[in-house]
């Protein structure tokens, strides 16, 4: 499964999430590393260094405005082709446009 | 219907067209010689200050240099090589040489995303292919031209080809016929043997919508297999676009794998966005 990580307001955040990405304070000094299991502890800490969100790892799950956006290109693919019926190349690069424009790749 | 023009009439205004600067010219007309002075291109390119500005923007998007900043064109050659300047240079002078916007129906920048587009698939292909990728470059980027001549030319006939088209949804080249006597394929092939392109170039131009026609060369097959990847790749972006026919010969004279095909789709699409990126603004 890909994995992601968005920004998630700290109140939201709790003990067991693993972040994405490095955290560092408004200095820059690193203060967690990607990976990192935030515990009670640490959200404790972080609120001393005014972290206001956090970038937590999710797993990242195909979503609705995906699929929306797949099928209107896949829509645009027929009416381009519209004048085509059965002809033998013609077909096979809409059948490749279409496998690529659902996320296929190489 | 009575066609509006006849080829003679479309021949007899080609001298009004506007002339590419005289180094694009002669950047086009040694695209097989390696032994180019370079010297000598980057002095003449640089005496033109927008050319010079538009090619520099174009060397340094993203697809062409990654970590050097080119700031000559003397620069660019060393670091891309002459034939991917001389593609930038072609590109640059082409797009800015035709007057725009004189027949309001007419997308001019859909034309020109197209051709942009042709050229970076072209170019694709041609490295797949071990062909020569600056006369496919070349190529897609002219192959469609002669609209743009018809349009320059004939504004008000061109405006009823569009009318024409609309309504009955058909491929360009049977509206041009149908409304005007003449299509986009004479007319490219006019300014190129005007622009004394090379053979190979003037060949692929007329040959593109019949690449299987007799002699029509290999550089036709590889275009016209171009224009249709980027018609169905939607990268005009115009509504009412349409994929050409595809040929099964020249198809199968392409002979590439499905899963590299997916591959040139991904490099058409991110290629066109740099290209025009800089050349559309």
């Amino acid at each position: 499964m890909a994995m992601s990580h968005k920004q998630l307001p700290i109140n939201q955040v709790v003990a067991g999430m693993v972040l994405g990405e490095q955290v560092c304070n408004a200095a820059g000094t690193v203060l967690l590393v990607p990976g990192t299991v935030i515990s009670e502890a640490i959200l404790v800490s972080l609120q001393r260094h005014q972290i206001a969100a956090l970038p937590i790892l999710f797993e990242q799950v195909e979503s609705e405005v995906d699929q929306h956006a797949i099928e209107q290109q896949c829509e645009r693919i027929a009416h381009l082709f519209r004048k085509h019926d059965v002809d033998d190349a013609s077909g096979h690069l809409k059948a490749l446009l279409l496998r690529y424009r659902a996320g296929e790749t190489a | 219907m009575k066609a509006l023009l006849s080829h003679e009439q479309m021949l007899a205004h080609i001298d009004d067209l506007p002339t590419l600067p005289a180094v694009v010219m002669d950047l086009l007309n040694s695209i097989d010689q390696e032994d180019v002075d370079i010297n000598v291109i980057a002095k003449k390119v640089s005496l033109d200050q927008a050319l010079t500005a538009k090619t520099l923007r174009l060397a340094n998007s993203a697809c062409f240099t990654k970590q050097v900043k080119v700031t000559t064109i003397a620069h660019a050659i060393t670091f891309l090589g002459i034939g991917t300047v001389r593609n930038l240079i072609t590109a640059a002078a082409l797009t800015g040489c035709f007057p725009q916007g004189q027949l309001k129906g007419f997308d001019y920048k859909g034309f020109w995303r197209h051709s942009i587009a042709t050229a970076s698939c072209a170019k694709v292909l041609a490295r797949h292919l071990r062909f020569n990728q600056d006369y496919a470059f070349t190529a897609g980027l002219l192959h469609d031209i002669g609209r743009l001549v018809l349009v320059t030319q004939f504004p008000e006939y061109y405006e009823k080809v569009i009318a024409w088209r609309n309504v009955y949804d058909s491929q360009w080249q049977l509206a041009e016929r149908t409304v005007l006597g003449v299509d986009h394929i004479e007319a490219g092939k006019a300014l190129a043997a005007h622009w004394n392109f090379s053979g190979t170039l003037q060949l692929a131009i007329a040959g593109h919508h019949q690449p299987d026609a007799p002699g029509a060369g290999f550089l036709a097959t590889l275009v016209h297999i171009a224009d249709c990847i980027t018609h169905g790749l939607n990268l005009s972006q115009v509504e009412q676009d349409i994929v050409p026919p595809v040929s099964i010969i020249a198809w199968n004279a392409i002979g590439i794998e499905d899963a590299i095909y997916l591959q040139i789709f991904d490099e058409t699409e991110l290629q066109t966005a740099d290209i025009s990126r800089v050349l559309l603004v």
